[in-house]
């Protein structure tokens, strides 16, 4: 659907431009025609809006009809083929100045770096102007989405990350209760290795998922401030060591692509995830039970990061106030309503509209406003994939050389690289 | 008559060449490619001054090392073993050519599955000694799985090779050896080898160049973490330059190790044909 409709605005630019150049070349024609083409053109205006292809095609199709009908505004989408492909394209659109005009992607992404350079513009004076109360979102999604005291985009989906618990292997390994701490979290892993034979937990290896561990632990990035802060150290050693006794692998290491399929699977017990368990689970392993809670903490508390997606407007738009008007429609109670009525997958990032899916969701019963309100945010460093890659990387040698290195050398080491 | 054709030809191959060269001595702002700085050769300094990027040329030589030898070792013996069968010779030229010709993200895929700790190969394996895990999520193991994968797609186009090779030796000089009661072995190793030499020659130069290229099997199998995982074992060259360039938007430092890459095959190219014997 979206080739064709991505087809049918390649055909509109090759006819528009069809057409200009017949103009040009009628250039010695009578004014009467260009009078009459030239209110016309001015009309219509368009919009481009880029996202990855997925489970929200239908519902963005569905929304910018709406906003087609309500504003007289054409969208065009910009549909990249997976949201790895958006954000390794994004960048390279940007300085060939070729990105959409709208951009829906979640703060998991370098946002904070997109901001810092200038290429996404803040839009507290639009929102303002157009009326969007960003009261009605949990104030840690808005904060996630405020860098240096600007916001960079309003919310359309929530995200949270989350402890997923294969309550079969669990059961397998003799544990009855799942791990409130990371005490135990650490403690129930090995048991699982041991009983078993699978993983306790498993680990994909990138930013966002080791940041969790990070945060389960009290520490945080603070966009480069605390990279060798002691609970960032103590968290990645502690996770090291878990990997060490085998009671932790990597989804690499289990032959999964990523978590999600080592848990259906019941190579491994437990692993950091999200609310897009819900569907994954539902779809691929219909008979495996299992619980989505916090993460356990180490005080014993249950620790989320809340983040998640929300339209951002692109520094270069020709046209930010219809950009904002179209934003507005797209994040609107009634685009909010539609997430859980359509039934996407996703958490509308409306505090109401949570509840609603809260309410269709029984798996996501732990996650309550107060949860999602009060939850971390990711606050990456500012170079973020630059440190992401040299995180990622560090710690997988720290696993494969134990000994060799430590977690508090390879932080003080981006520290110094990456630290603000 | 030719000029169009020369001018399309420079555009085509000699543009992004220049382009490269040029964004080498360059600093390109990350989302914006309009705002370039001249930095002269900092780009080289750092370069080489780079434990990754050194990192990456070692793993290059190293995968060029054993797959070069493997797949022509393996390319000879093969189609050697081909020219004694009698009947459907054709049909297993074409079996050990499919790989080359079948995706490498689908064949990629298919021997992480075979690899995969507990499965088929990698177990089958363990009985002789080696660990039982995941060998493309091993640091140990990873680079060793980039071979294989790599020499079982591209054996095939060699095999071809070597078989053409040996059709073209005159059947008189096998009959000759015959008679002066050479077996199999001697006819291999003083008919056959010797005819050979000119593809020999090809194939090593070919495979050279062709191997320090290698990206796209690297590329898949640290899919949904960072590029060379585990731990940069299987960033290569082109890798490094992938990651640089299109990853972190380091367009002016990818140049510079593009040139270098791209002097690398040059001067592995210009060595290969002083060594090569003229008939080859």
């Amino acid at each position: 659907m979206h080739r064709i409709m991505r087809r049918r605005g390649a055909l509109a630019v090759a006819t528009a431009a069809s057409v200009a150049a017949l103009a040009a070349c009628s250039g010695g024609g009578s004014g009467e025609v260009e009078d009459s083409a030239t209110p016309a053109a001015e009309e219509t205006t368009e919009i481009t809006v880029g996202y990855a292809a997925g489970s929200l095609d239908a519902y963005l199709e569905a929304m910018f009809d709406r906003v087609e009908s309500e504003l007289g505004v054409t969208v065009t989408p910009v549909v990249y083929p997976t949201y790895d492909d958006q954000l390794n394209q994004l960048p390279n659109q940007f300085a060939a100045q070729t990105a959409p005009d709208i951009i829906l992607w979640d703060n998991a992404a370098p946002v904070a770096q997109y901001a810092t350079e200038g290429v996404i513009q803040p839009i507290d004076g639009l929102v303002a102007d157009a009326g969007v109360d960003l009261g009605a979102y949990p104030q840690a999604l808005v904060d996630g989405w405020t860098i240096d005291g600007g916001l960079y985009a309003v919310p359309s989906y929530l995200q949270n990350s989350a402890m997923i618990f294969n309550l079969d292997v669990l059961s397998a390994a003799g544990v009855a209760d799942v791990p409130t701490s990371v005490e135990e979290l650490g403690r129930v892993a090995q048991q699982v290795k041991d009983e078993t034979g699978n993983a306790g937990i498993v680990v994909l290896e990138n930013l966002f998922h080791l940041t969790q561990y990070v945060l389960a632990f009290g520490g945080g990035w603070d966009y480069g401030r605390t990279i060798d802060s002691a609970e960032n150290v103590e968290a990645l050693q502690w996770l090291a060591d878990l990997y060490g006794t085998g009671a932790a692998a990597s989804a690499q290491q289990l032959g999964a692509t990523w978590d999600g399929e080592a848990i259906a699977a019941g190579t491994a017990a437990m692993s950091d995830g999200g609310p897009w368990y819900v569907g994954f689970m539902a779809g691929s392993a219909p008979d495996v039970k299992y619980e989505m809670l916090p993460i356990p903490g180490a005080d014993g508390s249950g620790v989320v990061t809340t983040y998640g997606g929300g339209f951002s407007i692109n520094a270069q738009a020709t046209d930010p106030q219809t950009a904002m008007d179209v934003v507005k429609v797209l994040t609107d109670a009634t685009a909010q309503e539609a997430i859980v009525s359509m039934e996407v997958g996703f958490v509308p990032a409306m505090t109401q509209f949570a509840a609603d899916y809260r309410g269709a969701t029984p798996q996501y019963a732990a996650f309550t406003d107060e949860v999602l309100g009060s939850g971390r945010t990711l606050d990456y460093p500012l170079q973020t994939a630059e440190f992401g890659n040299a995180l990622v990387s560090g710690f997988q040698a720290l696993v494969a050389n134990p000994g060799s290195t430590t977690a508090a050398e390879l932080l003080a080491d981006l520290q110094e690289q990456f630290g603000q | 008559m030719l000029t169009p054709a020369i001018v399309l030809l420079a555009w085509w191959f000699v543009t992004p060449i220049v382009q490269s060269v040029v964004l080498s001595f360059q600093q390109v702002s990350k989302f914006r490619f309009d705002e370039r700085t001249f930095v002269g050769l900092q780009n080289y300094s750092e370069l080489f001054a780079d434990d990754a990027f050194r990192r990456s040329l070692g793993i290059t030589a190293t995968f060029v090392l054993f797959v070069v030898p493997a797949q022509t070792v393996l390319a000879i013996l093969v189609a050697a073993t081909l020219q004694g069968v009698a009947r459907g010779r054709t049909l297993f030229r074409t079996v050990f050519f499919v790989p080359y010709m079948t995706s490498t993200v689908a064949i990629t895929t298919i021997f992480m599955q075979l690899f995969v700790k507990g499965g088929p190969v990698s177990s089958t394996l363990a009985r002789f000694g080696t660990p039982d895990v995941t060998w493309y999520a091993d640091t140990g193991m990873a680079l060793i799985f980039l071979v294989i994968v790599y020499v079982y797609m591209f054996v095939g186009l060699y095999i071809v090779i070597f078989v053409g090779g040996m059709e073209s030796i005159p059947a008189s000089l096998y009959e000759a050896a015959t008679m002066d009661g050479a077996g199999v072995v001697r006819r291999f190793w003083h008919v056959t080898l010797p005819g050979l030499r000119p593809y020999a020659v090809f194939v090593v130069v070919a495979g050279v160049i062709q191997a320090i290229q290698v990206f796209d099997q690297a590329y898949v199998i640290s899919g949904g973490t960072v590029l060379g995982s585990p731990a940069g074992a299987t960033s290569t060259i082109v890798v490094f330059i992938y990651q640089q360039a299109f990853r972190l938007n380091a367009i002016g430092y990818g140049s510079a190790a593009t040139v270098v890459l791209l002097a690398t095959v040059i001067i592995a190219g210009v060595i290969s044909r002083r060594i090569a014997p003229k008939e080859a």
